[in-house]
């Protein structure tokens, strides 16, 4: 039937369908045993059948997958045929600076680990693989999609104020003298002490509206992120 | 059925109950099998994942990400004090092989994990000394069921080797 693209129908990035092999029952009682996909993704869709719609991931960590999700309350889909995938995305992170800056837009305040900090040089950037811990809530309804920095490893680019080496957008600015979370860290790990004059803090919503349409063309990257000291 | 028996068996059914609606039916399953105790005080796991498969890096499948290597950069994290041996303690239906535990460096675990096996004897585990943030693991696969749950603590470095 074609190439579809999800929507964003919860609006913090994520939707969950029902693998194959999976009751839609078991996923509603336990979301864990479901296939969390990214806004964005691309898919073939294979059939409509009693409310459902079936279909092959085409891109991304879960390529090669088959799910399905139902219809939407008012029977429309969830997989739409308007493709809104744009050209990669060109994020560029100066270490020393704790500036990133992302398509036309920055500098915004992110940092990295001063001891363990993400290797001067171009890194992929991934497509989103599946939702990450939700440390700040309160800061983004996007804070669950990370972007996993090169093709193998741990390092993302991701919201945080706490970093042991990825590349970590700050919501704030951490200050370990009044906030008792942070008591106990490493300056290096809290990126401090931070450049003066600050940069403003990105909207992390607004870094994934932009990042997450993004694509290199080699059907795992949405882009390239720029590491310079 | 006499009185103290139906006491116990209301006691029973409220306890699970309890259990089921507080946790979670998933989270309940889970919590009840493993438990790790340090001067007879339980030890709160960082995580706690509910995985289809675990990859050679040890790593869970699921729909959530495993985000192992990154618990400790949550402002909330709670970081273990290194007091000794911990002891061990697990449900009858667990046999010993289906139940391992792994541990690593923290930090190594961005570029190039690589966990270390750690042996249980006599229900006890020995962590050894390190002068860096320490991730134990404890992988079991649950009984009568396809799925494998991974249970995540993290350990401050030992006292006296801080960096």
């Amino acid at each position: 039937m074609g190439a579809r693209y999800l929507t964003d129908p919860n609006h913090d990035g994520w939707t969950t369908v029902v693998p194959d092999g999976v009751e839609p029952k078991d996923v509603l009682g336990n979301p864990k045993l479901g296939l969390s996909l990214p806004w964005c993704i691309k898919v073939d869709l294979l059939e409509t059948q009693d409310g459902r719609e079936y279909f092959q991931v085409l891109e991304g960590s879960s390529k090669g997958l088959k799910a399905n999700v139902k219809m939407n309350a008012h029977g429309g889909s969830y997989l739409i045929d308007h493709n809104s995938q744009t050209k990669a995305g060109i994020l560029r992170l100066s270490r020393r600076k704790q500036m990133l800056w992302y398509g036309q837009q920055g500098p915004f305040n992110a940092f990295s680990d001063f001891s363990n900090p993400v290797p001067v040089g171009s890194h992929d950037l991934e497509i989103p693989d599946a939702p990450h811990e939700d440390y700040y809530p309160e800061s983004s309804k996007y804070q669950q999609v990370w972007f996993r920095i090169g093709h193998h490893g741990d390092r993302y680019l991701h919201l945080g104020t706490i970093s042991h080496g990825c590349a970590t957008v700050r919501p704030w600015l951490p200050d370990p003298k009044t906030d008792m979370r942070f008591r106990g860290r490493t300056n290096s790990e809290l990126g401090l002490p931070a450049p003066a004059p600050a940069s403003p803090f990105a909207k992390w919503d607004d870094v994934c509206r932009y990042l997450m349409p993004c694509r290199k063309g080699d059907g795992l990257s949405v882009g390239t992120l720029q590491v310079i000291d | 059925m006499s009185g103290p028996y139906k006491l116990l068996i209301k006691r029973w059914l409220l306890a699970v109950l309890l259990g089921f609606f507080v946790l979670g039916s998933s989270a309940f399953a889970q919590a009840v099998l493993v438990q790790l105790l340090s001067e007879n005080k339980p030890l709160q796991p960082a995580a706690v994942y509910d995985c289809s498969s675990i990859t050679t890096e040890l790593k869970c499948v699921s729909a959530v990400a495993d985000d192992t290597a990154h618990l400790s950069e949550n402002p909330k994290a709670q970081i273990l004090p290194r007091n000794g041996k911990i002891f061990v303690r697990k449900k009858k239906l667990l046999g010993d092989e289906a139940l391992a535990f792994y541990i690593a460096a923290e930090r190594a675990l961005l570029d190039d994990p690589k966990y270390n096996k750690l042996e249980l004897l006599n229900n006890e585990l020995d962590l050894p000394p390190s002068s860096e943030r320490t991730v134990l693991i404890a992988i079991y696969k649950r009984p009568r069921q396809s799925r494998t749950t991974k249970l995540v603590w993290l350990f401050a470095p030992s006292a006296n080797q801080k960096r």
